[in-house]
């Protein structure tokens, strides 16, 4: 049996980072992919101390942050990806390569990723980064 | 008990899980007594353990050795009259294990609460814990804890 029959949550989040992808590749606009991978009870929490920090619920919700988000960092890339699946919730471990849009500015930190999955969608997404003063530093004009 | 002789076929999270009780062993001693033996907890540990804290911490930076993890230690007490850790979920894979839960503390300096989710990866070599990593939900509000 492969892990990926163990563990069905893992199937969810691989078509939710196509759809991402693909959303991303295509400069935003069609949110239909990453939505049906969400849950519409979907909620997205971020640390309030970042520009886009709070709880972001259901599709438009996560559209929006994901626009909020864009606002901050012209560039995105995540290394060293690992998945630690355990019945309906993955945690990913990676690192993030960023510039800032307004300061040009990169930074890099470690990041966890716990995502919650119920019928198949992902319903609960929460970032843990590494430092989020880091970030606050790399945006701040 | 064999704690020790079946350390090297323990799986990461019975590890940590060992390390949790020595921990809470040490923090219920010092509570108590004023003095806790460090043994306990170095057991679990290899002598090179490394504890990363987010350099914006008020205790951030690299603790190397049982003498660097003892230095964290005392630095957290001297920031907080409590600790918490609640509701914790594991994930493992190979030689590590990731921990997600709740950690609740409370400031000495001016008497906030954090209670915030956390995460950490913890890494280990035969059995053994080599490496601490935490992530904070938001460092701001832990250096906000350290300043009168």
């Amino acid at each position: 049996m492969s892990t990926q029959e163990q563990q069905p949550a893992l199937a969810t989040l691989r078509r939710f980072y196509e759809a991402e992808t693909a959303y991303l590749a295509s400069g935003g606009g069609d949110f239909s992919g990453i939505a049906a991978t969400l849950d519409p009870e979907c909620v997205i929490y971020q640390p309030a101390s970042l520009p886009y920090g709070g709880e972001w619920r259901g599709h438009s919700g996560f559209e929006a942050w994901m626009k909020a988000f864009a606002e901050q960092w012209s560039s995105l890339e995540v290394k060293d990806s690992e998945l630690y699946p355990n019945g309906d919730v993955i945690v990913s471990k990676s690192h993030v390569y960023a510039v800032a849009k307004r300061t040009g500015r990169a930074a890099d930190w470690p990041l966890l990723q716990f995502f919650r999955v119920r019928n198949s969608k992902i319903i609960e997404l929460r970032p843990f980064h590494w430092d989020t003063a880091t970030l606050l530093e790399a945006l701040k004009l | 008990m064999s704690v020790q002789s079946s350390a090297n076929e323990a799986t990461p999270k019975a590890v940590l899980l060992r390390f949790y009780e020595a921990e809470a062993n040490y923090m219920k001693a010092f509570e108590e007594n004023g003095i806790a033996s460090f043994n306990e907890m170095r057991e679990t540990m290899a002598p090179d353990v490394v504890l990363h804290q987010s350099p914006d911490l008020p205790y951030g930076g690299d603790y190397l050795g049982y003498e660097g993890y003892e230095q964290w230690a005392v630095r957290m007490s001297s920031i907080f009259d409590k600790l918490e850790v609640a509701e914790r979920e594991f994930f493992e894979q190979g030689e590590k294990v990731i921990v997600v839960c709740r950690f609740i503390t409370r400031s000495r300096i001016n008497g906030s609460v954090q209670d915030f989710p956390m995460a950490q990866v913890v890494t280990m070599r035969n059995g053994k814990i080599v490496e601490f990593r935490p992530f904070y939900w938001n460092v701001p509000a832990y250096v906000a804890a350290a300043t009168r």
